[in-house]
């Protein structure tokens, strides 16, 4: 077991019985992708898709805390970066996801 | 029909298909029906709501889908089908996600985590929907100031509510949460799905914040306390029927 892991290591399992739900969501991504680059023609709409890649992340795979922790300064990277601090908020579901299982712990621990 | 709203329904119809694969062969033919049919009403239902809302209280429809949307009547296929695959997705996907990193949580805990799941889809597809006017929000329209691109408060708002509550009734009908017994459970979960729906029905002369909103938050920590602390007689069936207890006996 990786002991960094935020959750238990991923459980294939789990992915081979329950594939169709994040194929739906790729169909999804993909869709979005095509459209934001092919007719709106605006890349920078990609980051929109940024939270939910994140929770299909956390769907697929046990993310570290290690990636909660880059994801976010990846993003507050990017909005210092382009001086658009609402950048930085597009990380929001790695500090959230991070508090809940943070106070998972905590629930777990009490009697 | 615009080509880039054909291109949109025809990929939303085949991940619907995949989404109704997946229910099944997770819950078999006579439940997938079930659930499908049921999310399929509902989401007609909510477009029915939004319109009688806007008319009892003489305020502008709060967006109106392009007229190449696919149609039945007043409401569009198209946005009750968004609300078929946002509820399902999220509702699965949350699953998914309290199997590996919130173990030990019950059914509540997944209709708290797909309201949020719902959000991350709610602005992945209004940043693009808007853009391409697949549907256009009214004019005087609020926009979340914390996130780039412009999304509008009531997506926001409404989009996770909307799948939470779908999702709260079917749980409660099918799986009898809140009480053993059959017609207490679904009045109380019809109660609190009526209550939310209703809720802006006596907003008329209002100025202030939908109604609504007062009930999103209480709703939204109640299920995340119930997640951890309900009791086994408030959780109906739902562990047995997806998967809450194998979950807890697998090591994976």
């Amino acid at each position: 077991m990786n002991e960094r892991a935020i959750g238990p290591e991923p459980c294939r399992e789990d992915l081979r019985g329950n594939w169709e739900v994040p194929g739906a969501l790729v169909i999804m991504l993909v869709v979005l992708t095509i459209l934001d680059l092919g007719w709106i023609r605006q890349p920078v709409l990609l980051l929109s898709l940024a939270p939910l890649v994140y929770m299909i992340l956390l769907g697929v795979r046990s993310c570290t805390w290690a990636t909660a922790v880059a994801w976010t300064t990846g993003f507050a990277v990017l909005g210092a970066a382009t001086w658009n601090w609402t950048y930085a908020a597009l990380a929001w579901p790695a500090p959230v996801f991070a508090i809940l299982h943070a106070v998972h712990r905590l629930v777990r621990k009490a009697p | 029909m615009r080509s880039e709203i054909a291109f949109f329904q025809l990929s939303a119809a085949a991940a619907l298909v995949l989404l109704f694969r997946h229910a099944w062969r997770t819950f078999g033919r006579r439940d997938a029906i079930l659930l499908f049919g049921f999310l399929l009403l509902m989401g007609t239902v909510r477009e029915l709501d939004v319109v009688a809302i806007s008319q009892m209280t003489d305020k502008p429809h709060p967006f109106s889908p392009d007229a190449a949307m696919a149609k039945l009547g007043p409401v569009s296929m198209g946005v009750v089908g968004g609300w078929v695959f946002c509820a399902y997705t999220s509702f699965f996907l949350a699953r998914l996600i309290q199997r590996r990193s919130l173990r030990g949580t019950n059914v509540f805990m997944t209709l708290a985590l797909s309201a949020l799941i719902t959000m991350g889809i709610s602005y992945a597809v209004e940043v693009t929907g808007m853009r391409l006017h697949l549907w256009d929000w009214e004019q005087h329209a609020s926009y979340v100031g914390w996130l780039p691109f412009g999304w509008t408060f009531n997506a926001f708002d409404g989009w996770a509510a909307t799948s939470f509550n779908i999702m709260l009734l079917w749980c409660t009908l099918r799986y009898k949460l809140f009480s053993p017994v059959r017609w207490l459970s679904a009045l109380v979960g019809t109660s609190l799905f009526v209550l939310f729906a209703g809720a802006d029905f006596v907003q008329k002369g209002w100025s202030g914040t939908a109604p609504h909103m007062f009930l999103s938050i209480p709703y939204l920590l109640g299920a995340i306390a119930l997640g951890y602390r309900a009791p086994a007689w408030m959780l109906g069936s739902s562990s047995n029927h997806l998967g809450f207890e194998q979950t807890r006996a697998r090591s994976c």
